[in-house]
């Protein structure tokens, strides 16, 4: 039986609608219609200075086109490594961290923030130091030097190197953010915890594999979601960098779909191009949510 | 819940169906500039006899372009103010990068705030796109040959056998040579007829130190994405790496004896940085020459002004000109890189359509003198070497020597245009990234030019 509807509820949902109405007028004119207007030009053909008029269909040739095009099947390869090399080492790096600073380091505050600082300071100085860092003169090739290294490559001219560069920064840079994450999550673990594993007779290693690793796995899975995440979105080092460079060695799709679009003018290419990033993305995500239930603990 | 799905579904409906009506009613502004122009063309000459009699109504005149105010665009600005004082100019600065060009055509698709302007990039397809306003009938009623008064190569700057532009400036690629390196080595200056034989030994015998000390005897501009192309400048073309109808890209063997020639200066004279070693320094060719990290760049005219930059580049030596060197191999061919640059434009939603073509008109013709003397050549052929040696020169005799700059000038050498277009940018970006794999020593040569001309002609069908 379909409950009445009163005046009253219809009010009430009125005036609740017309206090959220400009947030949401926002969220769909600046992210639902531009994501929607993506798709649409996806299957497309339409650089963004000619009129939408000009728009025409092309079914699915943007998308069966990228998968012979070298430099976007390059980004796709480099992005994969990227991801796949970057988060576990940030991850493992920062757990690593936060348990010893966790139980042995007095001055946990200090601590947190001066590994959290890399985090905040902005990706452009970032990279500027890096590449200073990195230059013939720099930091990293005179230590390398010093310690009886010889033939020190040129990092960012090398294709075997480049892209390692790239993931060494985002380490540094993301592992003050994870080694924060972490930090919160070991001191939720209850101390009796380990007080019944020390009395049980385990060591410190078997105490991290049977209490800590269980009890922080809600936040290592919040932390593996986003940190892929962010790692298929990265543009800025390389575009400041590298610019895909040396060669395709260091293309990633975020960064193939703005040249794309703004240096080659194919807008509906690029469109198709962050829709398939949304898939692997997408895809990722799902596959972690499926695997969350069984070793995230309830 | 699903009757605020349904809202929010209506809601988003609603906004397609908007931004769907939008497309319908957007008149395409390149219909609607020549059809304006048709229309304005009769009616300026009537307006303009009567303008004659009138009062000017005093207006802003908005100006973008890439040249730093102060470098240019201020002196130009001051000298038409006196001839029109109604007019106040504002000038928007651009940036050389993508970020700029975009703000670029936001404004153009807006119309507000743009008169004239000077493109950093994509001349053509402005054009393409509506964002130019077509000057054929302007040029045509008012009698201008823009062939005879720029060069044969103006036609490169047209698009669809119809003018959008005028581009103002010459972009010689020359090379900048210190000529205290030589002096201190016994070497004579490069003349006119010099050969890449000449290049390889200069550049070996002004080259030293070794590491992060070492000073080298030539640098290529690394930025410009095919340092590898740039020793055969003098007897290479780009239209010749291309078929005529620019559908595919053609083998030609000087590419691979250009590239022979960087690599032997790369690997085994070291008498050039590495692409490996440009890519992690990020080198610049003022700063290469400037604090005398390389004793020769080959680089464009617009070097000059960070040359003439003392406060921010101190420096106490002299620098001479020379063309790019011929080959032995090829004597036939010959040419002067010369590119035509610094299009000004009109834009096609100006509402000051006749004053904006007075000024493009007496800016490339009697206007330009401002950016000369801050390194720009004009494009128009009534400014005679002398000329334009004294505005660049004047003041600056002890670090520029103005004997080789007057014989570059006068150089009777057949010009060597680049194609414009973004399908040859991209085929030429294939190319250069297999090159360089080759010059990293990844592949060999003759796989990067078999590979990169592949893929450049995938790019130039689709």
């Amino acid at each position: 039986m379909h409950k009445a509807i009163k005046w009253s509820d219809i009010k009430r949902q009125l005036i609740a609608y017309t206090f959220i109405l400009p947030n949401l007028m926002g969220v769909i004119l600046f992210t639902l219609a531009p994501v929607a207007f993506s798709l649409v030009i996806s299957f497309s053909s339409w650089d963004y200075v000619s009129p939408l008029s000009q728009i025409s269909f092309t079914g699915l040739d943007n998308y069966m086109r990228m998968w012979t095009d070298n430099w976007f099947l390059a980004s796709v390869r480099n992005n994969l490594i990227y991801a796949l090399a970057t988060v576990p080492s940030a991850m493992a790096l920062a757990l690593a961290f936060a348990c010893i600073v966790e139980r042995f380091c007095k001055g946990k505050s200090v601590i947190r923030l001066l590994l959290y600082s890399t985090n905040i300071i902005s990706t452009v100085v970032a990279a500027y130091v890096w590449q200073m860092m990195l230059s013939q003169k720099g930091l990293i090739p005179s230590l390398l030097s010093g310690m009886g290294i010889k033939g020190v490559p040129f990092f960012l001219g090398d294709t075997k190197w480049a892209l390692w560069v790239l993931i060494a920064m985002a380490v540094w840079t993301n592992l003050g953010y994870i080694f924060v994450l972490y930090m919160a999550g070991l001191q939720n673990v209850p101390e009796e915890l380990y007080d019944a594993c020390t009395v049980d007779g385990c060591g410190e290693f078997q105490r991290f594999i049977h209490i800590t690793v269980p009890m922080i796995a809600p936040t290592t899975f919040f932390i593996l979601v986003t940190q892929i995440i962010f790692s298929f979105r990265v543009f800025t080092p390389v575009q400041l960098l590298t610019h895909g460079g040396p060669g395709s060695s260091t293309y990633m799709l975020a960064y193939y779909v703005y040249v794309s679009a703004f240096q080659y003018y194919e807008m509906g290419y690029s469109a198709s191009i962050t829709w398939v990033l949304f898939a692997f993305i997408f895809i990722f995500t799902m596959l972690q949510w499926k695997m969350q239930d069984k070793w995230v603990a309830s | 819940m699903k009757r605020e799905i349904r809202i929010l579904a209506l809601a988003l409906a609603a906004m397609l169906i908007l931004v769907a009506c939008s497309s319908a009613q957007d008149p395409a502004p390149a219909a609607s500039a020549s059809s304006d122009l048709q229309s304005q063309a009769p009616q300026a000459q009537a307006s303009e006899s009567q303008a004659l009699d009138a009062e000017p109504e005093p207006f802003t005149m908005y100006w973008w372009g890439g040249v730093p105010y102060e470098m240019g665009p201020q002196q130009v600005i001051e000298a038409y103010t006196k001839i029109h004082p109604n007019i106040t100019f504002e000038y928007v600065k651009l940036g050389w990068d993508d970020a700029s060009n975009i703000k670029l055509d936001t404004a153009l698709m807006s119309g507000e705030g743009i008169d004239v302007y000077m493109p950093t990039r994509g001349y053509l397809e402005k054009a393409e796109k509506g964002l130019a306003m077509e000057l054929t009938a302007f040029i045509e009623r008012d009698g201008v040959d823009l062939i005879a008064d720029i060069g044969e190569d103006m036609t490169t700057y047209m698009f669809n056998d119809k003018y959008y532009n005028i581009p103002t400036s010459r972009s010689p690629c020359i090379y900048f040579i210190n000529m205290d390196k030589l002096e201190a080595a016994g070497l004579e200056m490069p003349d006119s007829s010099w050969t890449t034989d000449d290049l390889l030994n200069l550049s070996k015998a002004l080259s030293s130190g070794e590491g992060a000390s070492r000073s080298y005897g030539a640098f290529f501009t690394y930025n410009w994405g095919n340092m590898w192309l740039q020793p055969s400048a003098g007897f290479l073309s780009q239209f010749e790496m291309f078929s005529n109808d620019v559908s595919e890209m053609i083998l030609d063997p000087r590419l691979k004896e250009s590239a022979e020639i960087f690599a032997q200066m790369q690997d085994i004279d070291k008498s050039t940085p590495s692409y490996a070693e440009c890519a992690a320094e990020n080198y610049d060719p003022a700063q290469m020459i400037l604090t005398e990290k390389a004793a020769m760049v080959y680089s464009g005219t617009y070097l000059l002004r960070d040359i003439k930059n003392l406060e921010a580049y101190p420096h106490e030596f002299k620098t001479g000109f020379a063309l790019p060197p011929l080959s032995l191999k090829y004597p036939e061919k010959e040419y002067a890189v010369s590119s035509l640059e610094d299009p000004i434009m009109i834009s096609p939603r100006t509402a000051h359509v006749e004053e904006s073509w007075e000024f493009v008109k007496w800016f490339y013709k009697e206007g330009f003198d401002g950016f000369i003397k801050y390194g720009r050549v004009p494009s128009y052929v009534g400014y005679t070497a002398e000329m334009v040696s004294d505005l660049l020169v004047s003041g600056y005799e002890n670090i520029l020597d103005k004997d080789s700059f007057i014989e570059v000038y006068n150089s009777a050498r057949p010009l060597s245009s680049s194609l414009q277009g973004v399908e040859v940018s991209i085929a030429m970006t294939a190319l250069n990234q297999q090159v360089e794999l080759a010059m990293l020593g990844s592949q060999s040569i003759d796989e990067a030019l078999e590979k990169g001309l592949s893929e450049g002609g995938k790019a130039l069908k689709e």
